[in-house]
């Protein structure tokens, strides 16, 4: 659909929110026992932090929770009794999301309509709408201005103005948001494209060149660069990266119980750790920098070989949450050829 | 006068000049944060740098590059690791080159918040937990030291968040250890970031038997965090790498702390404190108090 542009004064958000909560199962960034923002349900827009910092886990986990059931049984005698998982009953609304976490959704939709049609992950894909709230200022390590990911599958997105949210809506499911709530919400006849670009211009989250889609050319002659030893051997092999990240969709499937009752579940898993595919076969990847590799060149080459897209939207959370702060974003420049300098300096065979 | 990071580069070169070294592990900087770096006789050491954001505990590194001659920088925290590592029989002293280097006690990244203007010059409300109990801050054992040495202030006594976490009812208590557990995303970057934790394989990845399940759950998660404190009774030597890398900020060595108080308190024991120090689990005096088991 043609995009549509309305005006959300700030005071009326609150209202936005409780009443959404009567139709919708809404999911907000709220504060956790820590105090770290965190996506979640708060009962009250008391809670509700809708600002555009970003919490440290992504919000993959509503289409892709970190534990899911894929089937209960129970053995009486010699029936046994299988049971799918339950069907969530609300369709979610992620209120206030950021639009890096937002527009990962369509980017990982690829590999889960692929070969096989992955329901529990597709039916709440379908199920959710989203309400992306766009940054006003880049964050500490984020890069979204250097990578070109599609936004228009994002149902909605708000633009922090002078005075008002400017609302672009831009598919179906927003469309539908805004009618049911259409009193809070008011045409907007200005320029809305070119109030858009001021602001992002601003923000500093308009794209820049070179994007990081121009370093797979380089990439794919890297793969036996001497440096991916010595620049990512400081990796401990731990997941955070892939954790937090929202594109990364790895996934393990696990059996808990005993042969009278228990699941199969699956729980995400990565390909950083050591363990990483030694249950059906083994680890192929030996080095830690071969694991760190796979992931850098499956997020900038394989996937986008594969799908199209960048498996990555710049969110920078694998390098504010990185233990050893390894840097993706620099080693893709690197590696890509599109800058000489290594992060660290610490180039190998001067 | 060379500043500590001149000094640092220039000892560095002539290590591999000197070809005393196959590898160096210290920090380098760049876009804005201190990392560490791996380094070989072929590597640029222009941006190795020392500063209040040097916060990975080098020795991690170790065990990976074991059977190489390696050089790394020491604080206190990787001495103390050393020391253990050492004891425990998992680095060779003699293929060691320890350089040595005034801490000047490194920063609560939890607190520094965006643009905080001179890092050198800010106090203790801004230190790292540990670096308030800090026994030397000049690294005993160096074979090079670079920079000026500093003294040390006397360490600082107490576990200001354990002693929070025990004056809450037995209730309260797991209540919060529940809501903390139920944060745990299960990275195993605690495990992964400590020195220590240095097995081949892990409990948490055995699946015959599975000591545990891998769904992530409050109970799960507590079962994980506590088997780890366990296996680093008077081993732990309180580096808190395991609570700066959470990224869900669990404050996972209040766990160890419990241990390390017991040692200290029963046994006058502090992990890793010489090189002559023993673990503390593999030693028996004669006057061991056994007021827990008799």
């Amino acid at each position: 659909m043609a995009a549509e542009y309305y005006r959300l004064n700030k005071d009326k958000v609150g209202e936005l929110f409780e009443r959404a909560r009567a139709d919708y199962d809404v999911v907000a960034k709220t504060r956790d026992a820590n105090g770290n923002l965190v996506y979640g349900r708060p009962a009250t827009f008391d809670d509700v932090a809708f600002v555009d910092e970003q919490p440290p886990m992504s919000a993959k986990a509503f289409a892709l929770p970190q534990t899911e059931t894929l089937v209960r049984y129970e053995r009486e005698d010699e029936k046994i009794r299988a049971e799918g998982p339950e069907a969530e009953a609300r369709d979610v609304l992620l209120f206030g999301v950021n639009i890096c976490d937002a527009a990962a959704f369509d980017i990982i939709d690829h590999v889960f309509k692929w070969d096989y049609l992955d329901d529990p992950y597709l039916g709440r894909r379908a199920d959710a709408t989203l309400f992306a709230l766009a940054c006003a200022a880049v964050q500490q390590d984020c890069f979204c201005d250097r990578i070109s990911y599609a936004e228009d599958g994002v149902d909605t997105v708000a633009y922090p103005l002078e005075g008002y949210y400017l609302v672009k809506v831009q598919t179906e499911k927003g469309r539908k948001l805004v009618e049911r709530y259409h009193d809070l919400f008011d045409a907007e006849d200005g320029d809305a494209e070119a109030a858009i670009n001021t602001f992002r211009e601003k923000a500093g989250t308009a794209k820049k060149e070179p994007l990081l889609e121009s370093a797979r050319a380089g990439l794919e002659k890297a793969f036996e660069h001497a440096d991916w030893e010595i620049l990512a051997s400081t990796c401990i092999g731990c997941g955070i990266c892939t954790y937090t990240c929202p594109t990364c969709h790895c996934f393990d499937i696990q059996d808990e119980g005993s042969a009278i009752a228990g699941r199969r579940l699956r729980t995400w898993d990565h390909c950083t750790g050591r363990t990483f595919t030694a249950m059906p076969a083994h680890q192929p990847r030996d080095r830690q920098y071969k694991r760190y590799r796979q992931r850098l060149l499956h997020k900038f080459w394989y996937y986008p070989e594969r799908f199209g897209p960048l498996l990555c939207t710049g969110c920078g959370r694998c390098i504010t949450y990185c233990p050893v702060k390894i840097n993706i974003k620099e080693l893709v420049e690197y590696f890509g050829g599109l800058k000489d300098t290594p992060p660290g300096g610490a180039r190998h065979g001067k | 006068m060379a500043t500590i990071r001149e000094e640092l580069q220039a000892a560095v070169k002539k290590l591999f000049d000197d070809d005393k070294i196959d590898y160096f592990v210290g920090y380098a900087e760049d876009y804005g944060h201190t990392f560490p770096a791996i380094l070989t006789k072929d590597s640029d050491p222009s941006r190795l740098t020392f500063d209040r954001k040097s916060y990975d505990n080098l020795a991690n590194f170790l065990p990976e590059l074991r059977g190489s001659r390696v050089g790394l920088i020491c604080k206190q925290c990787e001495v103390r690791t050393l020391n253990v590592l050492a004891a425990e029989e998992q680095v060779e002293r003699d293929k060691l080159v320890v350089v040595g280097v005034p801490c000047p006690a490194m920063l609560d990244p939890r607190k520094l918040t965006e643009g905080a203007a001179d890092l050198d010059s800010l106090d203790e409300s801004y230190w790292q937990e540990k670096c308030r109990r800090c026994l030397e801050r000049n690294t005993p054992l160096a074979d090079v030291f670079v920079g000026e040495r500093v003294s040390t202030p006397t360490p600082a006594e107490g576990w200001p968040l354990l002693e929070e976490v025990e004056k809450m009812s037995a209730e309260e208590r797991l209540a919060w250890w529940r809501r903390q557990m139920s944060l745990c995303i299960r990275c195993y970057a605690c495990r992964l970031a400590c020195p220590l934790c240095y097995c081949h394989q892990c409990f948490v990845e055995d699946n015959k038997p599975q000591w545990i399940d891998k769904s992530v759950a409050p109970e799960n998660n507590l079962h994980y965090h506590i088997i780890r404190a366990v296996h680093l009774a008077g081993r732990c030597i309180e580096c808190q790498e395991c609570s700066r890398v959470c990224p869900v900020g669990i404050p996972v060595d209040v766990l160890n702390n419990v241990l390390s108080r017991d040692f200290a308190e029963r046994f006058g024991y502090v992990s890793g404190e010489t090189a002559e120090t023993q673990p503390a689990l593999t030693r028996y005096e004669r006057d061991d108090k056994e007021d827990f088991i008799l």
